[in-house]
């Protein structure tokens, strides 16, 4: 990657548990980490795509980045800038230059306000343009996510789930973005509509150079529209790559794992390779050593006791797993027979 | 020749709401066969989930059957009184899983005592032999140590696990019949996919028939032997699975495929269904789907009714190319005759169709 517009440097996130006032005052609070020692780095006009299943820390990454959360340790830095050591000035371009769309555009717009004020508002906060300026600018991005410039007069409940999500963009992009954090923006949509929704977002990026953090656990949405892959297992990144290689020849036991558990849309194809077993653990308490070893066929004692750590494993990728090569040389992708169907079945 | 273990003939539900009435499924007829997973997909607001709760009578007060029949072995289903579909029907020959386990479950009962309950409704046994029942059950789903999580509560469970004791209990009673309605969505991926090899697993070591409604054609495609695919209220095709990934023969089935991310080259523009879903309130005429449809062939595709059933190979289809009359270019199938249904569909091995 040449020029990274966004860098994320050993970001830890600790959330601390309820407990009681004697056990505060013993000083025995528990914490849970969310995300534990996490760096990635996103080139501009490239998207990052950060998955994994619930409870993963996918989302958290995505709010410290948006400075919803301040991390516990380590540094986001934006064009070379730790974000949250911003002045005051620095922190207005960093919310103009940075802007979020979330998965459920029915609690991201405030259902009393018309669409063409949510637009609108950010357009007020960075920019002085007159009222009758905003409005024409409204226009035009509602051209440019598809919709109606008519729509600026209407109120949330009128519009379809994907005509919102496209309000959403537009909102987003309303104050010329450099980089956009998509957190699941097409998890709740239909097929049909998804599709319009990822068209638009790559065309977006295209005509504008946009970076995109896009965290997702949808693979195959992931698969179609992100240059690299973050995988996140309790809390850290297990494994990184670029796309097309990272789904060819994964090469942590959790990645591959992933993969094959997800339905392929056809029925004559099925990944080869260990489905996942069992259930995430509880972050308040992480297995020792490698945090997947209980679920990991690849495990071994090494594993129970000693973390292994994210490192470069062959050109391209890096991965936290004492067994990489055992995994990534297994072949995963391919036309499975009849008889294999049957087997795996 | 043995009987479909469900058919479904010319189902309509009619929803009624203060000043319209929503036709929200539309002449619906399909066969469920024994031992089959027949899967029904469809986008939000299709009517799937109003096909799956009708089969039971679990319509809201608002909604009734208007039409058609439901057989089930020498029941009609539609016509049966409230009273007896409690008794011999729900939980007993027919049970439903659905998407969210925790409004399944009542969280302040131990959930021996929610599957010991709904054996004994049903089943003339004694106490301890509900219980080694329910043991059974529970082990059947694949819940470690049943003996001793009987007298866990629901909390007490993960999600993924909650969802086992859902089926658990719908399996309690050896239904010939369950009915799974998106029972996975909203779980993660890994426990997706082991929810659904439980499915095939009872499929495969019960005699219970499963439809399974989702919105997923990956979920369809892993684990459905038969699928029927919804638009607008209308059942538009019933295919083999292989033939509605290889082989889609209505306009709908086909666009609906090309416009997930799998079926194209990474980062190329993913083709789109123009326009949207209509009001079901106002449906247009002719096929519900012309307005959106790239291979309107007729005047009546347009201005006529729904299209009749024709045949095409193992599918059933309601589209005017598949009819002679209205497609001068389409020669070759046949409308569906009763009787000439699935049911004398050759139901292949599972493994062949896989």
């Amino acid at each position: 990657m040449t020029d990274p517009i966004l860098e994320v440097d050993g970001l830890t996130k600790q959330f601390a548990l309820n407990s009681s006032v004697l056990s505060r005052l013993l000083g025995n609070t528990r914490t849970l980490t969310a995300v534990r020692d996490v760096s990635f780095e996103v080139g501009r006009g490239e998207t990052l795509a950060l998955v994994g299943e619930s409870g993963a820390g996918k989302s958290t990454v995505g709010n410290i980045v948006t400075r919803i959360h301040q991390p516990t340790s380590g540094a986001v830095r934006y064009r070379g800038d730790d974000i949250h050591e911003l002045s005051n000035e620095g922190l207005r371009e960093y919310r103009q230059s940075v802007q979020m769309v979330f998965q459920d555009p029915y609690s991201s717009l405030d259902p009393r306000y018309r669409i063409g004020a949510t637009i609108a508002e950010p357009l007020k906060i960075h920019t002085d343009l007159s009222k009758a300026d905003r409005r024409e600018r409204v226009a035009e991005l509602l051209e440019t996510v598809n919709l109606d410039p008519d729509f600026a007069d209407r109120y949330p409940h009128e519009l379809s789930g994907g005509q919102l999500q496209r309000v959403s963009i537009a909102t987003a992009l309303s104050v010329d973005p450099e980089f956009l954090i998509l957190d699941e923006p097409v998890s709740a949509l239909d097929v049909s509509v998804q599709a319009r929704i990822l068209n638009l977002l790559m065309q977006l990026q295209r005509e504008r150079n946009l970076s995109y953090l896009f965290i997702s656990h949808d693979l195959g949405v992931v698969k179609h529209l992100s240059d690299r892959v973050a995988v996140m297992y309790l809390g850290e990144i297990v494994e990184q790559g670029e796309t097309a290689s990272l789904f060819e020849r994964p090469a942590h036991p959790y990645t591959e794992g992933l993969l094959a558990s997800v339905p392929q849309a056809n029925p004559h194809v099925r990944r080869r390779g260990q489905r996942l077993t069992g259930e995430i653990p509880s972050p308040i308490n992480p297995p020792s050593g490698c945090p997947f070893h209980p679920r990991c066929e690849y495990a071994t004692e090494e594993c129970e006791s000693d973390h292994p750590p994210l490192e470069s494993v062959f050109e391209g990728r890096e991965a936290a797993c004492h067994h990489w090569e055992e995994v990534s040389a297994f072949e995963h992708v391919g036309e499975m027979s009849a008889e294999e169907r049957r087997e795996a079945n | 020749m043995t009987s479909p273990r469900l058919s479904v003939r010319d189902l309509q539900v009619t929803y009624t709401t203060k000043h319209d009435e929503v036709n929200a499924v539309d002449r619906v007829s399909f066969d469920v066969q024994n031992d089959e997973i027949f899967g029904i997909v469809g986008e939000s607001g299709c009517g799937k989930s109003t096909l799956a709760s009708t089969i039971l009578r679990l319509l809201d007060d608002n909604g009734e059957i208007t039409g058609g029949e439901i057989r089930y072995g020498d029941w009609d289903l539609a016509a049966m009184s409230e009273g007896e579909l409690a008794k011999q029907i729900r939980g007993r020959e027919i049970s439903m899983v659905f998407q969210d386990p925790n409004t399944s479950l009542d969280p302040v009962y131990t959930i021996g005592r929610q599957l010991i309950e709904t054996i004994r409704q049903h089943l003339d046994v004694s106490k301890q032999e509900a219980r080694k029942r329910a043991i059974q059950s529970l082990a059947d789903v694949g819940i470690p140590s049943p003996e001793d999580r009987l007298d866990d509560y629901p909390h007490q469970f993960s999600g993924g696990m909650r969802q086992r004791v859902v089926i658990a209990i719908a399996l309690s009673c050896d239904p010939g019949l369950l009915i799974a309605d998106e029972p996975t969505t909203g779980l993660d991926v890994s426990i997706q996919a082991q929810i659904l090899d439980l499915l095939e697993d009872i499929n495969a070591n019960h005699d219970t028939s499963i439809i399974l409604i989702t919105h997923d054609l990956g979920v369809v495609a892993e684990v459905c032997d038969r699928v029927g695919v919804m638009y607008a209220g209308n059942l538009v095709e019933v295919s083999p699975v292989d033939v509605v990934y290889d082989d889609p023969k209505h306009p709908y089935t086909e666009d609906l495929l090309r416009s997930i991310p799998e079926t194209h080259e990474m980062k190329s523009e993913l083709t789109v269904i123009k326009g949207t879903p209509p009001d079901l309130r106002e449906p247009p005429s002719g096929c519900r789907y012309h307005p959106r449809c790239t291979k309107v062939c007729s005047d009546a595709c347009e201005t006529g009714d729904i299209p009749q059933e024709y045949r095409e190979d193992g599918s059933v289809v309601r589209c005017y190319l598949y009819d002679p009359a209205e497609n001068p270019e389409y020669e070759g199938s046949a409308k569906v005759d009763e009787g000439q249904r699935d049911g004398q569909l050759e139901s292949p091995e599972r493994g062949d169709q896989l």
